[in-house]
């Protein structure tokens, strides 16, 4: 005969069951929304990388160098509005409110003669700044966020200093370690003279969303960084 | 009970069983979405990263593949993967692999690739193998397309303006201007010495092998006219390509060798190498102006219709994507050239400037303009001793004349140009032509119908005026075997020495077109060794001038110079042997010893007959019995080249513009901008957002006068064409850039700055200083009043007083007017017209790239290149 402790345990285990399928659910539910919104970010990351684009750096013809955006006339558009380009996009990719984004144009500074990124690089950029996303901690975080994608910068120019200046060898023949943007290559008599631009644009961004559905919440981070597609217009 | 109990039991496990399952397939279930979705984040993942490293190597991927993958392996590091190197091949990691490729060829597989690939676990690969999803990616990427013109001013008004740096260069003189290690003090002040002036360009003349005098005549062929009636120095006026015959060696390299041009050939050079790499889909073409009538038919008789037609409009091409490759050139019973189509590029498959070489199809009319060549070469592989047997070293110069080529892989060949018509014989290259004139042999042109076979003339065909080369003037008397006696009968024999007597200024002149005037038994050059030509050897022939088509001309003579028969005074016609009847056989006449009595068997054999024999000495005025002297001419040493020659040296389009000579004609600037190509262009590559812009080099506005001089296009008439074309060009997006690499001084320019060197020296006189400063200064024409005054009193090398006020300050006035439009034309930034002005300097070590020729390349380059596109 069966008693009620009995009875008892198999609606207790009967319970726990539910209570386990309901954890499974929502934690793979939790797995599953952030790997969408990873995946997200990687999707707006490569429309970014693919979209419209303005010149990251200018000719400045009165001092004929390549110089990087500023805020001088000479200058086809500032970083802000370099940066807003992409930001637009942003806005008009995002799924939802929750995604935020920063942004920042860094330069890796080349040697114009050999092709070599020169002095441990300092990202410096006018941190830009998605006012959207209220609900995401990129666009709460403020100044902390700034140094968060300035750390990210710099660990990754850093990467490409170790690399060129590892590589090269010094010897003119050699292309080792020669990373910058080539713009001629030619024989003056017995010398071979190269010229690079002396910048090497870099975009660096975070994207950040916030996976908001009931009994789940998590925010959802990523970094990411492009090689500008245009360098001049 | 039991029994009751134990069911019981038995559901509640079943309920538990159940319940298990049913977690263990949520579980399964929820497994898989995640693995699914993760692949899917790796896919997109991977697809990122080879997006950027694509388009971070394909900024440099017209160079070479070693600096495109260091970019791209530099961007990997950046990306994780620690340790990429910049290799082919697949590189494997933690987690992933890698592989970066680039294919510098143009074609369907040029380009920069990436393969990445996120390595999984083995179930998450099972689940993503029945989900179909690849957690790899490929890229592949290139720059936008871009069509680009390079068009490159060789027009007329490149000649003269100095040619010190060219004297520079062959140590002549110093860069203080005084005397160098190679100069001499001679007639027309620092000239080069003897033996050096035969390494230095264009010694010989190119169709008829004689060395030319530095300065004054040679006698060794006459020339028409006693002045020579080279350019105005202000415009290309005046520019006729037979305005003499043998000019002097210093006029011939301010013709062709000026120091504005060939600075502007180094740059051509140098831009086509440079920028010109930056596109697969790529133009370079020449302008200048149309050519003449005579030439167009020329080449109408020549060329059959299985080569393209010549289209006259000052534009000549000398690369084109899309252009058809030919072979296999022959002559066909009508006297054409047939060729047949071996390859055709196009927008798929476009030419490669780099590598491939030029075309060679006659249809070209800038292969009539590659005179440099020989000179090239002989500074290259040539021998030069003196008479004392010490070599001179003259390959020590050769970087003056080379082309300063591109650094590319494989690397171009510094020489270039098939370069053996093989022995002279009969006073023709039998493996060339039939023409003892076609300038396409030593010294002249290389044949350009060879794409491949010897580099340089082998030593044992060499003509013997090439290797003893003697100088003739005024002073030795021309060589005996120009023996005549003076003539005074119009196309008789002895005109040749009439016109010679005459042009060495010796008294009393002849006149050598009277059909009576002078007596010939008082005025005669050696006439013991009677040479003439004769066509015997062919039957009832006799020896007559040929004129283009099958036309004879009678109004000319044949006469045999250094045992060659040539056409006087126009050497553009070919000696033929004709019948009595006027048929002309192919035959040409030799040139026969009379001494032996008969012709036959004697021909005309540089291995076995003596080398150019001695002078005649100064002309005699005696009776013909009476001795003559003779002189020994100017030794200019012994030339020898190597006894064997590498082979296949093609040439590319670097090697064309090098060796080029300045066209004939205007400048037809406006039909350089490339509107219908930038059309045609853009429609065949509608989706790919492709762009066009047009590098022009020049010296000078437009100019739309023809080869005789005459103006056929009035400056407003060709300014309005250019400014149309310009707007219609950058109105639909193209970018243009006008390189003005200077330009010689107007006749206006030279006369004051004489004027001014004499008023810092005090000695200007007095009333043509009132005048200059006055009316020249001021631009206004010399008032008639007081032209006497001026062409009495003005300083040498000043026009006179009618032809300033006609020409020299109309032509300045104009052309700076002019010159200001045309630079307001194409100085406009915001309208995609950028105008850069800048200079480069030829030197022994070749050209030397001043700063602002190297800051208006980047400007350029920057402007042209840097943007990628995705293919994949």
């Amino acid at each position: 005969m069966r008693t009620d402790n009995e009875e008892g345990i198999i609606y207790l285990e009967l319970m726990i069951g539910l209570i386990l399928v309901l954890a499974v659910v929502l934690g793979v539910a939790q797995l599953y929304l952030i790997s969408w919104h990873r995946l997200q970010h990687e999707v707006i990351a490569t429309e970014i990388l693919m979209g419209p684009q303005e010149g990251s750096i200018y000719f400045d013809e009165v001092n004929n160098t390549f110089k990087k955006l500023d805020s001088s006339e000479r200058s086809p558009v500032t970083p802000d509005s370099y940066l807003a380009q992409m930001a637009k996009l942003f806005r008009s990719r995002k799924p939802d409110e929750s995604y935020a984004m920063i942004i920042g144009l860094e330069y890796l500074l080349i040697d114009p003669e050999t092709g070599v990124v020169v002095e441990n690089p300092s990202p410096e950029s006018s941190v830009y700044i998605i006012e959207s996303g209220l609900e995401a901690r990129c666009s709460s975080d403020g100044p902390e966020l700034e140094n968060t994608i300035r750390n990210f910068a710099a660990s990754k120019l850093q990467v490409a200093y170790d690399y060129s200046n590892t590589n090269y060898s010094g010897q003119v023949s050699s292309d080792a370690g020669r990373v910058g943007s080539k713009l001629y290559d030619v024989y003056i008599g017995e010398q071979r003279v190269r010229k690079y631009i002396n910048l090497f644009p870099v975009v660096f961004f975070r994207i950040c969303s916030t996976v908001d559905q009931k009994f789940i919440r998590s925010d959802v981070t990523t970094n990411h960084f492009i090689i500008p597609r245009i360098h001049l217009k | 009970m039991k029994s009751m109990t134990q069911n019981r039991n038995n559901e509640g496990g079943i309920v538990l069983l159940w319940l298990l399952f049913s977690i263990m397939a949520l579980m399964v279930v929820g497994l898989t979405f995640l693995l699914y979705a993760e692949a899917n984040l790796k896919k997109f993942k991977a697809q990122f990263i080879s997006m950027n490293l694509v388009a971070a190597g394909t900024f440099s991927s017209e160079f070479s593949t070693d600096e495109s993958l260091n970019t791209m392996a530099m961007v990997a590091n950046m990306s994780g993967f620690n340790g990429a190197v910049a290799a082919h091949g697949y590189q494997t990691f933690d987690k992933a692999n890698l592989q970066l490729e680039h294919e510098p060829d143009p074609g369907d597989t040029q380009g920069v690739k990436a393969y990445v690939s996120i390595r999984q676990g083995a179930i998450s690969n099972l689940v993503n193998g029945i989900a179909d999803v690849s957690t790899s990616a490929f890229s592949l990427s290139r720059p936008r397309p871009l069509y680009l013109h390079l068009a490159f001013d060789y027009s007329a008004s490149l000649i003269g303006g100095g040619i010190e740096d060219l004297l520079e260069g062959f140590e002549v003189i110093k860069g203080d201007g005084s005397i160098g290690p190679n100069g001499v003090l001679g007639p027309s002040g620092i000239e080069p010495n003897k033996i050096i002036q035969t390494a230095m360009p264009f010694a010989w003349d190119e169709s008829l092998r004689i060395i030319r005098p530095w300065s004054g005549r040679t006698t060794a062929w006459p020339v028409t006219t006693l002045d020579t009636t080279g350019c105005n120095s202000t415009s290309e006026t005046l520019c006729s390509q037979y305005a003499t015959r043998i000019l002097d060696h210093r006029t011939v390299i301010e013709k062709r060798a000026s120091d504005l041009f060939m600075s502007y050939k180094k740059a051509s050079v140098v831009l086509a190498g440079v920028v010109g790499r930056i596109t697969p889909y790529l133009d370079v073409s020449v302008f200048g102006g149309v050519m003449t009538d005579d030439f167009s038919t020329l080449l109408a008789n020549s060329i059959s219709s299985t080569l393209p037609g010549f289209q006259n409009n000052g534009v000549y091409p000398v690369h084109l994507y899309d252009e058809a490759s030919y072979d296999q050139y022959k002559i066909n019973a009508q006297g054409k050239i047939t060729a047949k189509l071996v390859k055709q590029h196009s927008i798929e498959n476009p030419k490669d400037i780099m590598h491939q070489g030029i075309s060679m199809a006659p249809d070209r009319v800038l292969q009539h303009f590659a005179d440099l060549t020989f000179s090239r070469k002989f500074l290259a592989y040539g021998t030069l001793t003196d008479m004392l047997g010490n070599d001179q070293l003259i390959s020590r110069y050769r970087k003056f004349l080379d082309p300063p080529l591109p650094v590319s892989n494989p690397e171009l060949e510094l020489d270039g140009f098939t370069y053996s018509p093989g022995a002279l014989k009969d006073g023709k290259y039998p493996s060339i032509t039939s023409d003892p004139y076609y300038p396409f042999g030593w010294p002249g042109r290389p044949n350009l119908l060879d794409q491949d076979g010897d580099s340089h003339p082998i030593n044992a065909d060499l003509p013997p005026e090439i290797r003893y080369p003697l100088e003739y003037n005024c002073q030795t008397g021309p060589p005996v075997n120009m023996n005549a006696l003076l003539s005074s009968i119009q196309a008789g024999v002895g005109k040749p020495l009439c016109l010679i007597y005459n042009q060495c200024g010796f008294e009393p002149a002849q006149n050598c077109s009277a059909v009576v005037g002078i007596s010939e038994q008082y005025a005669y050059y050696n006439s013991s060794v009677p040479t003439s030509p004769s066509c015997t050897d062919y039957g009832p022939y006799v020896p007559r001038c040929k004129k283009g088509g099958n036309v004879i001309d009678d109004l000319h003579a044949v006469v045999c110079v250094n045992g060659v028969p040539r056409c006087f005074p126009d050497v553009s016609l070919f000696p033929r042997c004709v019948t009595l009847t006027g048929d002309i056989t192919l035959n040409i006449p030799k040139c026969c010893n009379w001494e032996d009595g008969d012709c036959s068997g004697v021909e005309y054999n540089p291995g076995a007959n003596p080398p150019v024999p001695t002078g005649h000495g100064l002309p005699n005025f005696k009776p013909p019995s009476t001795p003559h002297p003779t002189a020994t001419p100017i030794q200019r040493g012994l030339v020898t080249f190597p006894e064997t020659s590498p082979n296949n040296r093609y040439a590319t389009a670097f090697h064309l513009l090098n060796d080029l000579s300045p066209l004939y004609g205007g400048t037809y600037t406006q039909n350089v901008i490339p509107n219908q190509r930038c059309d045609d262009f853009k429609q065949e590559l509608g989706g790919e957002q492709p762009e066009c812009a047009v590098v022009i080099v020049t010296d000078n506005r437009p100019l739309g006068i023809d080869a005789a001089g005459n103006q056929v296009i009035t400056d407003e008439d060709i300014f309005n064409q250019l400014e149309t074309n310009v707007n219609a060009f950058t109105n639909n997006q193209g970018k243009m850039f006008t390189w003005f690499l200077g330009h010689r001084d107007s006749q206006y320019e030279e006369m004051s700055t004489i004027i001014e060197i004499e008023i810092s020296a005090g000695t200007i006189n007095p009333s043509v200083l009132a005048i200059y400063t006055h009316y020249v200064t001021s631009e206004l024409p010399i008032p008639l009043a007081d032209c006497a005054s001026w062409d009495a009193n003005k300083p040498v090398g000043v026009p006179e007083c009618l032809e300033y006020n006609d020409s020299v300050l109309p032509e300045y006035l104009a052309d700076r007017t002019m010159m200001d439009d045309f630079k307001g034309l194409m100085d406009s930034p915001d309208d995609g017209r950028i105008y850069v002005e800048t200079e480069l300097k030829n030197t022994i070590e070749g050209p030397d790239l001043v700063e602002s020729f190297l800051n208006g390349l980047s400007h350029l380059l920057a402007k042209l290149k840097q943007s990628v596109r995705f293919q994949k």
